[in-house]
Formats: C-alpha cells, structure tokens, sequence
C-alpha cells in the first residue's frame, strides 16, 4: 500500500512542472502548446549532459537552458514575427521530436534507445523526523530531489502570481491587452518573460522524466506535454487547480497501473482510466466551487 | 579485334543481367534503434553478399500510413525479382500489392499474409518464445535464488495489447510458467507504447509490489524503465528478442531469442535458388533455429543455478520436438 501512495507523486511531477510552465503562459493569453516538445528536448539534453559530465545539476542546467532556449525562440517567432502561436507551438513539438531523433542517431549511434546504467543517480530523499510519523510518514517522505522541487514550484507559482506585482501585471496582460497597455505594462516582455518560464518548468518536467530513468527513447514523453496542458485548462488557471488536476492525474494512473496487473479487465479500458477520472473529479469540482474562471 | 572484344564483353553483360537476381527489402520503419530491425537486415545482407545477388533497402520511416505506398511504388518500378517485408502491420498492404502486381513475388516475414500465388509469409513461433520464458519465470520464482521470493507470482509486461500478445504470447508465456507449477499466478500490464520508459518503470513498480519477482518484458523502448525498476528492487527481468543480458547482468537473468537474422537469410537464399514456395505460408520456431534461448551467455552460466539450466534445456528440447504444445 505504501508503495502504491509512494508511486503517485513520482507519476505526477513531469506533468505538474510543465503544467505550472503553461500555466505562465495560459494567463499571459498566449498559450503555449509546445510544452511536450519542450519537455523532449530537455529530456535529451540532460541525459546527454549527465553523460558527459556526470553531475546532475549540470544536467538540469542544460535541460532547463536548451528549453528556455527554444521557448524564448518561440516568443520571438510569435510577439516579433506575428506568427501564430499555435502553429509556432505545434512546429516545436515537430522540431523537438525529429531533432532529438537526429542528434540520438549522431552523438549515440542509434535512433532508439539510449540506456546509461553508470550515470549519476537523483537519490531519494528522506525528510529527517517527518518520515518517522507513522502513517504519514511514508506518504511525505521519501521521493527525489525533483518531486519535492515540483511542489515547491507550485508554492512558488502561486506567491508570484497572487504576491507579486509581476504576477499581477501578468494576469492583467493576459485578461485584457489594451488596458494594460493603457496602463503602462509591456504585454510584449511580460509574454515573453511568461514563454520563458513556461520553457523553464518545462525543461524541469523533462529532467524529471529522464534522469530518474537514466534513459532517453525517441518519443518517451508520450503525451505528458498535452497532459500538462489539459491540467493547465482543468484547473481553471490557478496554480493550486493545477497542482490539483496534476495530483488526480498522479493518482489516477497509479491506479490503473495497480488495478491492470491483476484486474481481470481489459488492460485497453484500464489505460483510459486516469483520463476518466481527471475528468470526472474536474467537472466535480467546478460544479461545486461555482465561480471558475 | 577490339570489337570482337566488346561483342563478348557486352554479350557477357546481357547474360549476366538476364541471370542477376534482385531483391528489395522494404524496412516498416527505420533500421537504427531497432534490434530486430537490425538482425532482418544483417541477416539479407548476409545473403547478399554471399550469394551476390543485388540488395536495395528502403527505410520507410516512422509514418506507417507510407508503407503501403512505399511497398506498391517498389512493385511498379518492375525492377525486382522479390520484395521482401515484415513485421504484422503489413499483411493487408502485401495482400494490396500482391492482387495490383501479379507478376511480381513477395515475401513476408513475421506476419501472416491470405494466401496468394505470388507471395510467400513467414511467421515465428512466438509462443514457443514466451513458454520458454514462461518456464524460466517460474523457475526463477521457485528458486531460492536472492531476488526469487515466496509468492508464486511472476509478471509480463507488454508494449500494446495486438492480436499475437493476447492469442499466444500472454497465453504461452503463462501456461509455461504454470507447467512448473500449477499455482503460480501471472500479471499482466499494458504499456500503450514502445517509445515510455516511464510508463514501463511504474508498472514494472506497480508488478514489483503485487509480488513478483520475476517479469517478462516486450515493450521495446518502454522495457529499459521495467530493468531500471528491477535494478533498484534487485528483482528479475527476462527479456526478448536480442540477447539483452550485457545491458543489467545480474537483473536481466535471461533473454528468448529472436533470430530474425536466420529467417531472413534463409528466405532470401531459398529464394535466390528458386525454392521459396509461393503461395504457401510458413511458421518458424526452435525446430527451424529461429527461436533461441541465452544458453550460452556467459552470465547467464555463472548467475543460473545448474539445476535450472538443465531443466530448460530439456523443455527447450521437448518444444523442439514437438512433445510440448505451448499453447493448449
């Protein structure tokens, strides 16, 4: 049992980290659809730093730098080139996805898997007193340094959005343009600087996705990207809906990654369970909190 | 002089050309990453060059509404005497190519094509596969071996469920491990893609904590997160396909055996010497050499208790002959 609670915090921080990057970029109005390209690149990238480096905040810096990198590349291709956003969004996930294809084959000689067994590993971190609480204790203690990260950002989110006069400028920019404007914020640096962040989260989830495993596969990000945008929208723009949605997904899929093994169900019905009931419990919510967004 | 010289040189060249024999290969995909992939090419080009008949390879890369396309486009060139493909996403588009160029031959490996006049189909016995699998897994989890624990429970995760998983894989690969001993119970998990190790490392967490000790993985890319579990638990994988053993030694105690590259180089000689039999479909296993066990890795040796080995042996044997039927 403590393993099954244990496993749902690990499945939900690739998902909440890129979720709380398009999170930044939902309220600033221009969303950013690119997160699972994002999030593919920064996975390459920081296998293939730890590789070379063995040090893993190396790695991170890498993978968070090669996703702002691009996500800033985006902004200038939308705020100064007019582009579309989605079509700009869309072309990131294409880039991503061929280009870490490209440089697997090249820098690894094979466009399949790339497996390090001797690569550093993030430990598992287990908060002192708190994981001596019986019962809680398991629960709240005991994930990677990236879990606890992924939460903290959430708290993090929430204060700058709701604390700080960025957040409200941000928020401002996002509800109505020209009144911003009128009032002297620059919707073209706060757009930018919210594509940045949603880079940065980014970049995090796909470091969270890929050192842990100590792997990269073509393609390993299967999803998460568009699942993170789906919280972004589920949680109504709110970094505590978001972190909600993220940790329904979480435990939802462990759910259905508990009940396929043994459940004399049709493994295919399993796997649309955590879509299921994300959905279900969001529509819930929003039944019973009225307001929304 | 000199024309007379040419007249045998470009008489000589005519009887050549009439003679070569050419093959085409069409890859569903793209060679690199792929070991299966790798072994079907190592083993035509094997042929190839021993045989000297020409070989053309396309990659049909990783847009599989292309291959079809891909596959008739070969077939109108006229050029080939044979085009070979394989993997199980193809027997309709043969099947298309064969009734638009009834003069052209096809051949099919790994997959099961309708019978036509002009194609011949190859099929593996991956039943026999995963029984060997099957058997090994309740072996493991019978032993007294460090990872093997008491709860007769052994696991198989798989990339996708499609028709050669559910019918025979699954149903093989438990009915081996019940031969060792009737209780011993099988979970099953699902992927839902070749490329999640992410995926495969929770599920395989998820296996892990039901009890079992030993699991069976054929989920391609998904599989590396299912050994990285393994290496964290210190439990067992087996794997498939390659001899994957030198990847986790230790932890991936054994693999089944595809060799795709002796398939394919024997349908291409066959071929080349006109005994293919078109018309006709085939299904290759341990009899033909085609499925294989890690017999000889030299880890393997040192981490499987004799006992053991011994014992697969004899069911590689008895499957061999034909006095086990993998499936009932």
């Amino acid at each position: 049992m403590d393993t099954f609670i244990n496993s749902i915090v690990p499945m939900m921080t690739p998902v909440l980290f890129a979720a709380l990057g398009g999170l930044f970029t939902h309220l600033s109005g221009l969303l950013n659809i690119g997160l699972e390209g994002l999030m593919l690149l920064s996975a390459f990238f920081s296998i293939y730093v730890a590789h070379l480096t063995h040090n893993l905040f190396f790695a991170v810096l890498a993978g968070i730098g090669i996703s702002m990198l691009l996500a800033v590349f985006a902004g200038f291709l939308s705020l100064n080139l007019r582009a579309n956003i989605f079509v700009v969004g869309l072309g990131v996930n294409l880039f991503a996805n061929g280009f870490t294809v490209m440089l697997s084959s090249l820098l690894f000689s094979t466009k399949g898997t790339v497996f390090f067994q001797n690569l550093p590993k993030l430990s598992y971190i287990e908060i002192p007193l708190v994981h001596r609480i019986p019962y809680l204790g398991p629960i709240l203690s005991g994930y990677g340094a990236l879990d606890y990260l992924a939460i903290g950002a959430a708290v993090l989110c929430a204060i700058i959005l709701y604390k700080t006069p960025y957040g409200y400028h941000l928020r401002a920019v996002g509800r109505d343009e020209k009144a911003a404007q009128n009032a002297g914020i620059s919707v073209y640096w706060h757009r930018l600087y919210a594509l940045a962040l949603s880079g940065l989260f980014a970049g995090l989830g796909g470091c969270a996705l890929a050192l842990p495993l100590q792997t990269f596969v073509g393609g390993m990000t299967n999803g998460r990207g568009w699942i993170a945008l789906v919280a972004v929208i589920l949680g109504g723009g709110k970094p505590s809906g978001v972190f909600i949605a993220s940790l329904i997904f979480g435990a939802a899929s462990a759910l259905s990654n508990w009940l396929q093994a043994s459940a004399p169900m049709s493994p295919k019905l399993m796997m649309t369970l955590p879509f299921l009931i994300t959905l279900l419990f969001m529509i819930v919510k929003k039944n019973n909190t009225e307001e929304g967004v | 002089m000199t024309k007379r010289r040419m007249a045998i040189v470009v008489a000589l060249i005519s009887i050549v050309s009439c003679f070569s024999f050419s093959v085409a290969l069409m890859v569903t995909g793209e060679i690199g990453g792929n070991p299966i992939y790798e072994m079907m090419v190592s083993g035509a080009e094997s042929a190839s060059a021993e045989l000297g008949f020409e070989l053309k390879t396309v990659e049909g890369g990783y847009n599989s509404a292309k291959w079809e396309s891909n596959l008739i486009a070969l077939a109108a060139t006229g050029k080939y005497d044979l085009i070979v493909t394989f993997t199980e996403g193809m027997p309709k588009s043969v099947e298309k190519a064969a009734d638009m160029f009834p003069r052209q031959k096809f051949a099919l490996i790994d997959g099961i094509a309708a019978i036509k006049p002009n194609v011949y189909s190859l099929g593996f016995k991956d039943e026999e596969m995963c029984y060997l699998a099957g058997y090994f897994a309740g072996l493991i989890t019978l032993s007294d071996l460090p990872g093997a624990n008491p709860n007769l429970t052994v696991g198989l995760i798989g990339g996708d469920t499609y028709p050669a998983m559910t019918d025979r894989m699954k149903p093989a690969f438990t009915k081996g491990a019940r031969a060792v001993h009737p209780d011993i119970d099988v979970l099953f998990s699902v992927v839902g893609s070749w490329s999640d190790p992410k995926k495969g490392k929770d599920l395989a967490q998820a296996q892990y904590a039901q009890g079992a000790d030993i699991i069976l993985t054929i989920a391609g890319g998904s599989g590396v997160g299912a050994i990285q579990e393994a290496l964290r638990l210190n439990k067992y994988i087996i794997g498939v396909d390659s001899n994957t053993i030198p990847l986790a030694p230790g932890t991936i105690l054994a693999c089944a055996l595809k060799r795709a590259d002796l398939a394919m180089n024997d349908v291409m000689r066959r071929a080349f010497s006109s005994a293919l039999p078109y018309g006709a479909t085939e299904r290759h296993g341990i009899a033909e050499g085609v499925i294989g066990f890690t017999f000889d890795d030299p880890t393997y040796l040192e981490t499987i208790p004799e006992p053991i080995r011994k014992q697969m042996l004899e069911v590689f044997d008895a499957l061999k002959n034909g006095v086990i039927d993998p499936l009932s």
